[in-house]
């Protein structure tokens, strides 16, 4: 095949590669931090946790497409709306299974994995949507590096929102009470703190950083309604690397998984990228099931 | 077992479900039929995983394709009678529980279940993009019927009253095999590891040999229904590894009842027939499907059938 462009500097491919991955893991991250910080609260497995993107993306599609909202206030309002759907989540399908065996718990969310997305497409239709930005298009070019502008702003703003979110976890009273009920549900009960009230703005926040994702994100690509069923995988195998429950471990090997992932198309096969991240999780599993940076725990 | 032993309840059942293709004379009944005969026995074989040793396994539809894929491409390339089909079928699956049993098994609760996960996402997308051998999104087509060959005689399912009754065969033999192994030995020691691992493991279990046979005999049945619906539906496409189908039959187990012999039917009954009877609401069919789900675990967390025996109980009391 005849090349039109000069053949282009390998460390130039490596560095645009290294960009194009770290913003796919920007988005594992803000998806996966949600999961970890879900399970390690409630220890529920979210299995419509992906579902919780597609929606917020078709949530972002209307604000910013169809009803022609400004792209920052469009974001930020998905964002809210997403806390909110998450409360409303926790109170009406967690909470009647928060005392149940953890296989209920799983068909429960599944239930509402399979819910979600044919809502989805009773509203949307299976044709995929797309909600571009200006700044998906726009390119910031140096030398043969091209990267667009939108994926640049998901990783700056995903960085910023996990820094405030260990502002948050670690300096206010209620992050102190989330890390306190992932330690020890029962104790916290007994010195009174309020668990239930946790457990709901457990699920805001994890849905909130969901929001964020498919607010920076959905410019980037197709909306379709299956696009969770994959992602919730990948999620999970990311907070496993990470060692289940641990918000920090998660956000680091989503990163690591994105940039792997963006070299195995590469270089690689891009038909088989994502039975690579399933290996990479099974190895990991299999030789430190504590998870990459985890301490050893009873799951 | 002997066939004395089988209740009253299960020879009106047989019955029953003998004269269904007559009863109804329905095309579309009767294939609706099939499909839930075809859940009722991947569910009493995922059964012997879920309900008896308490693993949660994502993989089972994984095994089913399996089957069929091994099925389909014995019979395009080989041109093997189906009762070898059948066999290399399950054979293969079995193989491809041990492979994906070895290291799982090692994993518990979430883990392991992710790691089966994982194994029946990846098996459908090797079905997908091994274009050389499955023609990926193509699907394998013209799969011969099922096919008996003895001498010169010579048996071909043609109609679909034909595919009930094995279908219908194949859930009793899934059902009798249940049933045999769980009120055996095998079935008490599988019971011993669901309900205490520690406590077994110290009371001398061979754990891991009982986890096994639970996880390989499982898979020898959704392999042999695999090879079975290559032929019934003559075509083999790669959806029929996907998520969805665990979905189901996850739902059919929970919500009819695990470690139950009722439970596996009466789950894929209601499971399987009822999204066929919302088509009277064609659009909002799988919206309702998943609130149903979502209020059966809120309400029925034992599933269908604890909670009737439980209600029946109470009948009697008050009586």
């Amino acid at each position: 095949m005849p090349r039109c462009s000069p053949e282009p500097d390998d460390s130039m491919v490596i560095l645009e590669q290294l960009a194009n991955g770290l913003s796919l893991g920007a988005l594992y991250a803000l998806v996966a931090a949600g999961l970890a910080m879900i399970f390690g609260v409630l220890e529920i497995v979210n299995f419509a946790h992906g579902e919780f993107l597609m929606i917020a993306s078709y949530l972002f599609f209307s604000l910013y497409a169809m009803a022609g909202l400004a792209y920052p206030l469009a974001a930020i309002a998905t964002v809210v709306l997403m806390a909110l759907f998450g409360a409303l989540f926790e109170m009406l399908v967690i909470r009647p299974v928060v005392h149940r065996s953890w296989q209920t718990q799983l068909v429960a969310t599944l239930g509402a994995s399979v819910l979600l997305i044919n809502a989805a497409i009773l509203l949307f239709g299976t044709f995929p949507k797309r909600a571009p930005t200006p700044l998906a298009a726009q390119l910031l070019v140096m030398g043969t590096v091209s990267v667009s502008y939108q994926r640049i702003l998901l990783l700056v703003v995903t960085l910023g929102a996990f820094f405030v979110l260990h502002l948050f976890v670690h300096g206010t009273k209620l992050g102190k009470a989330m890390r306190a009920v992932s330690q020890n549900r029962e104790a916290c009960v007994a010195v009174g703190i309020d668990a239930q009230r946790v457990a709901i703005i457990t699920f805001a926040l994890g849905s909130a950083l969901v929001g964020l994702g498919a607010g920076l994100n959905a410019p980037l690509g197709n909306i379709t309604p299956t696009m969770g069923i994959l992602l919730t995988i990948k999620a999970f195998a990311v907070v496993i690397m990470g060692g289940f429950g641990r918000v920090n471990g998660a956000i680091v090997s989503a990163f690591i998984l994105g940039v792997a992932e963006a070299f195995i198309v590469q270089y690689f096969s891009s038909a088989y990228v994502d039975a690579f991240s399933f290996l990479v999780m099974l190895g990991v599993l299999l030789l430190r099931p504590q998870g990459l940076f985890g301490r050893r725990v009873g799951i | 077992m002997t066939w004395r032993r089988l209740g009253a309840l299960e020879t009106l059942a047989c019955v029953l479900l003998a004269l269904w293709p007559q009863t109804v004379r329905s095309p579309y009944l009767t294939s609706v039929a099939i499909t839930t005969l075809m859940y009722v026995a991947l569910a009493f074989s995922f059964d012997l995983v879920v309900g008896r040793v308490g693993l949660l396994s994502f993989a089972h539809a994984g095994f089913f394709g399996t089957g069929a894929y091994i099925s389909a491409l014995a019979a395009g390339h080989l041109g093997w009678t189906f009762p070898l089909r059948l066999a290399a079928a399950m054979l293969g699956a079995v193989v491809v529980a041990i492979v994906i049993g070895i290291p799982s098994f090692r994993l518990s609760y979430h883990s392991f279940a992710i790691s089966t996960l994982a194994f029946g996402v990846m098996a459908q997308l090797v079905a997908t993009n091994w274009i050389a051998v499955t023609r990926g999104p193509l699907c394998l087509p013209g799969v011969p019927p099922v096919d008996l060959r003895l001498g010169t005689w010579r048996w071909e399912a043609r109609s679909l009253p034909d595919y009930y009754y094995l279908a219908l065969g194949m859930a009793i033999l899934a059902y009798l095999l249940v049933r045999r192994l769980t009120q055996t030995r095998i079935g008490r020691t599988w019971v011993a590891i669901r309900e205490d691992e520690h406590l077994a493991s110290a009371a001398g279990v061979p754990i891991l040999k009982y986890k096994m046979l639970a996880f390989t005999s499982g898979a020898a049945v959704a392999g042999a229904v695999g090879a079975y619906y290559a032929s019934y539906a003559s075509v083999v496409c790669p959806s029929e590894l996907a998520f969805a189908y665990t979905v189901n039959l996850i739902v059919i187990l929970f919500l009819g009842g695990r470690g139950t012999l009722a439970g596996p039917p009466i789950g894929a009954i209601v499971f399987t027939a009822l999204p066929e009877f919302l088509r009277i609401a064609e659009a909002w069919r799988l919206v309702i499907y998943g609130l149903l789900i979502i209020l059966g675990a809120i309400y029925l967390p034992d599933g269908i059938v604890a909670w009737a025996t439980r209600q029946m109980r109470q009948v009697r009391r008050t009586a």
